[in-house]
């Protein structure tokens, strides 16, 4: 008989992110780094070899762990002859690895493995066997817990009765050989019956499902997702695959998933603004797959537009974020889309009141895979039986959004991503009479705006440390937005966005991140309507758009915006890791440079505790009204801010990981209109200062898996701006000082899963208007602001609720869910609204109680 | 783009609110303003160095108060929003100072001459503004007109007394840019009630001392036709028409583009309520509109001795470019069943 024996030889960590690099003394010299762990080992078949079989050999053998665990190469490092060489390694490769982590983040890397073939002394006889198994739900393949088993012999009588585990397993030992009728008394998930056939001297091994007609083999994506995210930021966030879908509120939507974490304050009507640290939602940007997005929501916040079901992961980094990203002084949020499965084909289908989309991805080839998704409003089926008569829908409210990805793995040096993903929102309305306070507000509305980006994304390993990315992206842009008489936007762009980026180690302690972006866009708009005012604290804006001077623009032009950047990543010693990094861009529409030094350093103190401290400089151009020569001002600066931060991480138990940030930013050539809209119509003469601590708790089960998780987050801060020498400070649009969020996600059994959210947030700020002027040549009154946000709508609170019941079949799943915003129907205030003359005045509420029924099926 | 995507979103949450609707008229309200050119019958706009009258029609619900007003013409500052900002003071300025008027029953009017041409071109203004305030019973405030006229928002109140009604009003008046062709003022040809002429006896206005209440006793020595085109309290809508010439609807160049005018009608009462505040006339060739007008409920009356409720209506019909006119029509709602 011949029984296998097996050591782990964690000989060393060789690689970090994504490099494989060679072996060091070590691992106490990268205290950073978590070392692989093997969660599933493979026996290796004795090999039949002439002659003697010896009682024990060796192989020791190297192998890489890719960051999804999995093995990627195996290599014989000490050979134990041939056929246990060739043996070893074949069950190597069907290793499986908790894969090893470098500051949290999964890395590639490299481990010594002894496999050991031993020879074990044959056993005396035995005449009994045994029966052995696990007793599961089908449904979700979860123990089923004390259930009672009974085993009968062939004339039916009662040789063994006796309970399961809480995990469901169960060993019946000592059993003649002979055929068995085992029976699983299941209780509500009925009973089960099976044949057993035991031969003496040998386990029989068992699984039993309960409550299907069949095995439950439904198991989720296989897919995996291989993005490099290098953690150079103070404070990261990530919200997970596991996850995006699940939080109550969002309708399954993951990036409204965002709005729960610390520092990312509650946009007005859920608005898809992101409103980060105290930064105007135009100082932050969205990125899908390291390209920027016009939008990311459907009608400002309904449906974000890429489907959530083929996301890999959110990333949000709320200031002094890599040189990777510039162009903004706010934050960044980083949308990762997941590789196509390679398994076999999987897809989702869903419909609720809202729209409906389906998804579908699988495999090609070995090397080729596939994936796509298309979803369209069902809104325009809806809209137009609640309108009123008087507005005539031309074009009911519809949006369509797709996404197509290829993936594609020519060499194993090379991965080639193509993806082509857009959105298209349409909106029309007719309005036949004046609005009865607005004389303006009449005609056609229109809404219309869509992208389609095509993406090229190539990584290449270049040498065994180095590694280079290419990614190239081509998408046609176009905005129409128009009221009656008074407003029309319309603006085609092509936006081209390119990057190359090159990862470069150097020696054992630094490694060096060289990269350029050039983000270029033909623009051709009209722009017909009232002067624009500033993007933020321009009070009121109560007035109705008759009577305000109209001005017009006409742009044909090309903006180009080029950066380099450099950054090196210094590991000084054992605890301290020195991040620095410098971005140089051009802003061709400003004709202006700009020179962006930033600095990261993260002290390891304990390996559950890390500490970290950022500085850095970001600039931002202006918006393309500020810097318009006809309605803006070409001669602007950058705007130009300054992030400091420091944060605190301590996983203090397996369950549950803790952290603290500070935050201060000081922004300054913030473009302002000049009072009145007198020329230059802006000026760089705006400061502001943003300060805060964010606290955040995350849970999850301790051994991982997907019963439940949770958030908590608190951010305490203050957002002031000054718009010029000599004015007082003044609170930015949208200063929320308290914002507490939790939001909690339990899976009962037989799936059936309830979570909620909830949220306690300190009111907007709002502009009074304190009396009004009347304007007798176009019939409206003027309003007359008070200071400047120097009242604030009452505190904001409110419940969402989310309820799914799933049911898992064999090849795939079906699930029904509930989820219910703002659950206790609160009505809280967002602003206000006057009558026509500015005398009277009442709250404006935010959205009532919106549940959204839908169903889902999973392949 | 923000403000107009606040205003559409401000506009649709508004929906569902009560407030008044413009055409309503409960206090007092200055609701347009009309410029007469010396010399230059019919002009809206004045040429440079043009003598010039401006008048505003001022309304209240039932009797107008005694008005007294103060005034600033200037030469605005070229801005592009909010409320106009006067750069150059516009001397002398007849009936611009807080004099009460000599006839206390007078509506606000002042008098005052362009300032040239160069003078308008040295301050890139296209305009003249005339800026002010007008209160009833009682002078204006002027060292608050004042602060207000420099853009300042602290404590401010047109009224010197703050318990008086007042409105801050401002007045731009285009420069005319066509001589050859230039804006002239549209003209109210007609307005009738359920397609006739309007009934009398305020089928030509309502006298300024007519009380709210008790106009039954004027319209029983109507004949019983006429009587009977007086709306009862709380019946069915009435329709009423107004009319322009064809004329009024005048061509005009802008940037090379022909364009014509759209002639914007403001309807207000002082009782009963107007299915929509604003309406438009865009055709020459069909230059009229139709509106529906509620009679004020029964319980709306004074008390059912009181004689029928006299109801105000003001029409005021713009071109967009400064012309203006408009008319006064009255109508005695009558208590139901001849009470």
């Amino acid at each position: 008989m011949l029984r296998w024996g097996g050591a782990l030889l964690l000989a060393c960590v060789l690689a970090s992110s994504a490099h494989a690099q060679r072996p060091s003394a070590g691992t106490d010299d990268k205290p950073l780094i978590t070392p692989p762990r093997l969660v599933r080992f493979v026996e290796a078949d004795y090999p039949d070899i002439e002659g003697e079989e010896p009682s024990e050999v060796a192989v020791e053998l190297d192998i890489v762990v890719g960051k999804d665990g999995l093995v990627t190469k195996v290599e014989v490092a000490r050979s134990g002859g041939q056929a246990f060489d060739e043996a070893a390694a074949a069950a190597a490769r069907q290793f499986v690895f908790e894969p090893a982590r470098k500051d949290w983040e999964p890395i590639a890397a490299r481990v010594r493995y002894r496999y050991v073939f031993e020879l074990a002394p044959p056993p005396d006889e035995i005449t009994t066997g045994w029966l052995s198994g696990t007793v599961l739900l089908a449904e979700d393949d979860s123990p089923a817990g004390m259930v009672l088993i009974e085993i009968s012999d062939e004339e039916g009588e009662l040789v063994k009765e006796l309970v399961a585990g809480p995990d469901g397993t169960f060993f019946a030992t000592d059993l003649e050989p002979g055929s068995y009728e085992v029976r699983v008394l299941g209780g509500e998930y009925g009973d089960l019956e099976a044949s057993e056939e035991l031969t003496a001297g040998e386990r029989t091994q068992v699984i039993y499902r309960l409550g299907a007609k069949r095995a439950a083999a439904y198991k989720g994506f296989g897919a995996t997702g291989v993005v490099d995210a290098p953690p150079r930021e103070v404070i990261k966030r990530t919200i997970d695959r596991e996850e995006l879908t699940r939080i109550p509120g969002t309708r399954s939507d993951a990036l409204r998933a965002v709005e729960l974490l610390p520092g990312v304050a509650r946009p007005p009507f859920g608005l898809g603004l992101l409103i980060v640290r105290g930064a105007a939602p135009q100082d932050s940007e969205f990125f899908i797959d390291g390209v920027s997005v016009p939008l990311i929501f459907h009608f400002g916040g309904l449906t974000s537009v890429y489907n959530s079901f083929l996301l890999e992961r959110i990333d949000f980094f709320p200031g002094n974020f890599s040189v990777r990203y510039g162009r903004r002084t706010g934050g960044i949020l980083e949308v990762t889309t997941r590789d196509p499965a390679q398994d076999m084909i999987h897809g989702v289908a869903e419909i609720s009141v809202i729209d409906t989309f389906i998804t579908l991805e699988g495999p090609i080839t070995d090397k080729v895979s596939i994936s796509g998704g298309l979803r369209r409003s069902l809104l325009d089926l809806i809209l137009p039986r609640v309108l009123p008569d008087d507005i005539g829908v031309r074009q009911a409210p519809v949006y369509v959004d797709y996404q197509l990805k290829l993936n594609f793995l020519p060499t194993e040096r090379d991965r080639v991503r193509i993806q082509a993903y857009g959105s298209n929102d349409r909106l029309e309305l007719l309005l036949e009479e004046a609005t009865s306070d607005d004389p303006a507000i009449r005609g056609q509305t229109q809404f219309s705006t869509s992208f389609y980006n095509n993406q090229l994304d190539w990584k290449r390993r270049l040498g065994d440390k180095a590694e280079q990315e290419i990614a190239v992206n081509v998408g046609p842009q176009r905005i129409d937005l128009g009221l009656g008489d008074q407003f029309r936007l319309s603006g085609r762009f092509v936006q081209t966005y390119s990057r190359g980026e090159w990862r470069i180690p150097v020696g054992d302690r630094v490694r060096l991140i060289a990269g350029l972006d050039v983000y270029a866009a033909p623009i051709d708009l009209t722009f017909q309507g009232p002067q624009p005012r500033g993007g933020e604290g321009a009070g009121s804006q109560q007035g109705s758009l008759a009577g305000q001077e109209q001005v017009f623009t006409d742009v044909d032009t090309t903006i180009v915006r080029p950066a380099i950047y450099l950054e090196s990543d210094l590991r000084l010693d054992k605890i301290t890791q020195l991040i620095l990094g410098l971005r140089a861009d051009y802003f061709s529409e400003i004709d202006a440079f700009a020179v962006n030094p930033r600095a990261t350093t993260i002290f390891s103190v304990r390996p559950d505790m890390r500490v970290k401290l950022g500085v850095g400089l970001f600039s931002q151009p202006p918006e393309f009204q500020e810097s318009d020569v006809n309605i803006g001002n070409p001669n602007l600066d950058p705007i130009q801010a300054v992030h400091v931060g420091a944060g605190w991480e301590y996983d203090a138990i397996p369950a549950a990981q803790f952290g603290v940030e500070g935050f201060y930013k000081y922004l300054w050539d913030r473009a302002v209109a000049t009072p009145n809209g007198e020329a230059p119509f802006y000026v760089t003469q705006g400061v502001g200062r943003i300060y805060g601590a964010e606290l955040s708790m995350r849970v999850r089960p301790p051994k991982g898996g997907r019963q439940y998780f949770g958030y908590l987050s608190y951010t305490l801060s203050r957002s002031e701006r000054k718009d010029g020498p000599g004015e007082p400070w003044r609170l930015f649009d949208f200063d929320q000082t308290h914002i507490l969020t939790a939001a909690f996600v339990y899976n009962f059994k037989r799936n059936w899963e309830i979570g909620g959210t909830f949220r306690i947030v300190s009111g907007n700020p709002n502009t009074p208007v304190i009396d009004s002027v009347y304007d007798a040549l176009n019939d409206v009154y003027i309003p007359i602001d008070g200071r400047v946000n120097s009242l604030r709508n009452p505190l904001f609170h409110r419940l969402d609720i989310r309820v799914q019941k799933k049911w898992v079949f064999d090849r795939w799943a079906l699930a029904l869910f509930l989820d219910i915003r703002n659950a206790y129907n609160q009505q809280n205030q967002e602003g206000i609204i006057y009558n026509y003359d500015f005398s009277q005045q009442t709250p404006l509420l935010g959205l009532p109680i919106i549940p959204a029924l839908g169903v889902r099926g999973e392949l | 783009m923000r403000a107009v995507l606040l205003s559409m979103l401000w506009t649709t949450a508004a929906c569902s609110e009560s407030f008044l609707p413009p055409s309503a008229v409960v206090d007092l309200r200055a609701v347009a303003a009309r410029v007469v050119v010396d010399g230059k019958p019919g002009r809206a706009n004045p040429d440079p160095e043009d003598e010039i009258e401006v008048s505003w029609l001022v309304i209240d619900e039932g009797r107008l108060p005694e008005l007294q007003w103060a005034f600033v013409a200037c030469i605005p500052a070229p801005t592009r929003f909010g409320t106009p900002i006067c750069q150059d003071v516009i001397t002398p300025c007849e009936g611009c100072d807080a004099t009460p008027p000599e006839n206390p029953l007078a509506l606000p009017v002042i008098r005052f001459q362009v300032p040239t041409e160069a003078e308008l071109e040295a301050a890139e203004a296209t305009s003249v503004l005339v800026q002010g305030a007008i209160c009833a019973n009682g002078p204006p405030g002027l060292a608050s007109i004042d602060r207000f006229i420099r853009g300042e928002t602290d404590d401010i109140d047109p009224c010197e007394d703050p318990d008086n009604e007042g409105r801050f009003v401002t007045t731009i008046i285009p420069i005319e840019i066509d001589d050859t062709d230039p804006n002239l003022h549209p003209t109210i040809a007609d307005v009738r009630l359920e397609g006739a002429p309007w009934p009398p006896p305020y089928d030509q206005g309502v006298r300024r001392s007519a009380p709210q209440s008790g106009c039954s006793a004027e319209i029983e020595m109507l004949p019983e036709s006429d009587q009977e085109r007086h709306p009862v309290a709380g019946s069915q809508p009435s329709t009423i028409g107004l009319s322009v010439p064809r004329e009024s609807l005048q061509p005009f160049t802008v940037a090379g583009v022909e364009e014509i005018e759209e002639i914007q009608v403001s309807w207000l009462a002082d009782g009963g309520g107007f299915d929509t505040s604003f309406s438009f006339i865009s055709d020459p060739d069909f230059p009229s509109i139709l509106t529906a007008w509620r009679p004020p409920p029964v319980d709306a009356l004074p008390t059912p001795d009181s004689g029928g409720l006299l109801v105000r209506f003001n029409f005021v019909v713009r071109d967009g470019r400064g012309g203006v006119d408009f008319v006064e029509r009255g109508l005695c709602v009558r208590p139901p069943n001849g009470e």
